[in-house]
């Protein structure tokens, strides 16, 4: 059983459309979820389930047309989200002409911090993210995991409350991936915050996740919810665990009545 | 020597020898046809002009080259300047970008000597002719360089917070800049062509006046040897663009190392 906890995120019947090619498509049909004060939310759905555009108005980009999204419980605006999450998409985004702890502290400096001290934060940092040694090497020097990393600790590091993951291990090769997993497990055991975690990989959602939400293909629905049983903090070992198995077969289950396979 | 070594020095080992062979040519064809030295001097007559006559080349060569740097100067600043305002301005793009673009089919060598009436023989009019043809490529290189960077980087710096003036200084100007530099190389080695355009048309110094004076005077090696002296120019110019690049982008260099 969940206990009561404030949520970090609440939206409530989230609708958005989007053109293309002349035709009016919905890509979010009156979707709500909650994610509560350091719970780990996991979206698992069909490509086109519109989990991207949902981040995306999560983050401020993007304004719903209709519906509510509540942050700490306030309703509010697209402007006003912009700065509220942390945001990390499948591709690293690093930019070229900085390095490691340029890219890291640019989340920093983005909300207005001098570089110079962004840097030394991000700095003091780069060992617990497996970066010790590269903080002046540039993207193009790193191995995909390490610039995944980079990409990860330029997301941790202004501390926000909410995170907002869309499929941050989805490019990397199947090692690194479960490397980075085991990993990013034991780093949100020190840091806490809301996550809410887009994926199209089953097993990242339980073995990462508190809950795990299931939505429908296009338009977006939440079409079922499970409370992942496995224990906190999570290991690897886990994922031999019956329970790990169970809860994969009954996500990959109802995935399965969506017409879907995902991997 | 192993073959990595030969394909090392190939990069500057090959056209440095295929102008040895064309002067060589050059030389054994002029004295082989016995052509006159008013209609086409060997490069060792060239080579005679540019020792005998350097103070008469010289103090030209640095009128030019100071025109050109004037010109060139004042191509970037106006060039990157209105680059940037037309890409943040939707507004001035829809009113100034189709007249820059359709500025280009106006010949500004053209107009120099417009400019000659209206500036006199000074160094304004041709410092004029240099930057007016300087600037396209900048200005056309800024836009584009600000137009590629990348949506996704701006979106993840909004959703962080960032201004507008922010995400243009931690993210689109930077991206701009190896088009930028792109530009200024470009614009660096036509600059020359358009001070000497200028001067041409008339001045009172300058390796191109000298060089009109040359042909009057049939002293051809000497119009020769202010043709060598301005690809000179144009060469270390277009060289130095190309080392102050180096210096603003030094992860350049990294990206073209295989990744581990």
């Amino acid at each position: 059983m969940r206990p009561a906890r404030a949520s970090r995120l609440k939206l409530e019947e989230i609708v958005s459309t989007y053109e293309e090619g002349g035709q009016r498509l919905t890509a979010l049909d009156g979707l709500s979820l909650t994610v509560d004060e350091a719970e780990f939310v996991a979206l698992v759905g069909p490509s086109g389930s519109g989990k991207s555009t949902l981040l995306d108005i999560v983050a401020g980009l993007f304004s719903q047309e209709s519906g509510t999204v509540r942050l700490d419980g306030e309703p509010t605006t697209a402007a006003q989200r912009l700065g509220q999450s942390a945001y990390m998409q499948q591709r690293d985004l690093l930019l070229p002409w900085r390095t490691t702890t340029g890219n890291a502290a640019l989340g920093l400096e983005a909300a207005g911090m001098a570089r110079a001290d962004a840097e030394q934060r991000a700095a003091t940092e780069l060992w617990r993210f497996g970066l010790d040694g590269f903080g002046n090497a540039y993207p193009s020097q790193l191995s995909g995991g390490m610039r995944q990393r980079a990409a990860l600790l330029r997301t941790i590091l202004p501390r926000k409350e909410l995170v907002l993951f869309d499929e941050p291990f989805g490019a990397l090769d199947a090692l690194t991936r479960s490397d980075l997993q085991a990993w990013l497990a034991g780093l949100w055991e020190q840091e806490r915050s809301s996550v809410l975690l887009v994926t199209h990989d089953v097993e990242e959602a339980v073995f990462l996740a508190d809950r795990v939400i299931v939505l429908t293909p296009r338009p977006g629905r939440v079409a079922f919810e499970l409370a992942v049983s496995l224990p906190r903090p999570r290991t690897r070992a886990m994922i031999a665990s019956p329970e790990f198995i169970r809860d994969r077969a009954i996500l990959l289950q109802a995935l399965g009545f969506l017409g879907d396979s995902p991997r | 020597m192993n073959l990595a070594r030969v394909q090392r020095h190939a990069a500057w080992v090959s056209p440095l020898l295929l102008i040895a062979a064309i002067v060589g040519g050059w030389e054994a064809a002029v004295r082989v046809s016995g052509a006159p030295l008013w209609l086409l001097p060997a490069p060792s007559d060239v080579w005679r002009s540019l020792v005998e006559d350097r103070d008469i080349l010289l103090p030209n060569a640095l009128v030019t080259f100071s025109e050109v740097l004037i010109g060139f100067a004042c191509a970037v600043v106006a060039g990157v300047g209105l680059g940037i305002a037309v890409y943040r301005s939707p507004t001035l793009n829809r009113a100034l970008y189709p007249i820059i673009i359709a500025s280009q089919t106006i010949p500004i060598p053209a107009l120099a000597p417009l400019l000659l009436v209206a500036f006199g023989y000074g160094l304004g009019p041709k410092v004029i002719v240099t930057a007016l043809v300087g600037f396209f490529p900048v200005v056309v290189n800024t836009f584009e360089g600000l137009r590629s960077t990348d949506r996704d980087v701006v979106n993840l710096l909004r959703s962080f917070g960032a201004s507008r003036a922010k995400v243009f200084r931690l993210a689109e100007f930077p991206s701009s800049l190896p088009s930028i530099f792109a530009g200024a190389r470009i614009a660096v080695a036509i600059c020359v062509i358009g001070a000497v355009f200028g001067e041409l048309v008339g001045a009172r110094a300058g390796l191109g006046y000298l060089m009109i004076r040359a042909i009057a005077q049939f002293e051809t090696p000497r119009m020769v040897a202010a043709i060598v002296l301005l690809s000179l120019m144009s060469t270390g110019l277009f060289a130095a663009v190309g080392l102050v690049e180096r210096a603003f982008l030094p992860w350049r260099k990294y990206t073209t190392m295989t990744r581990a």
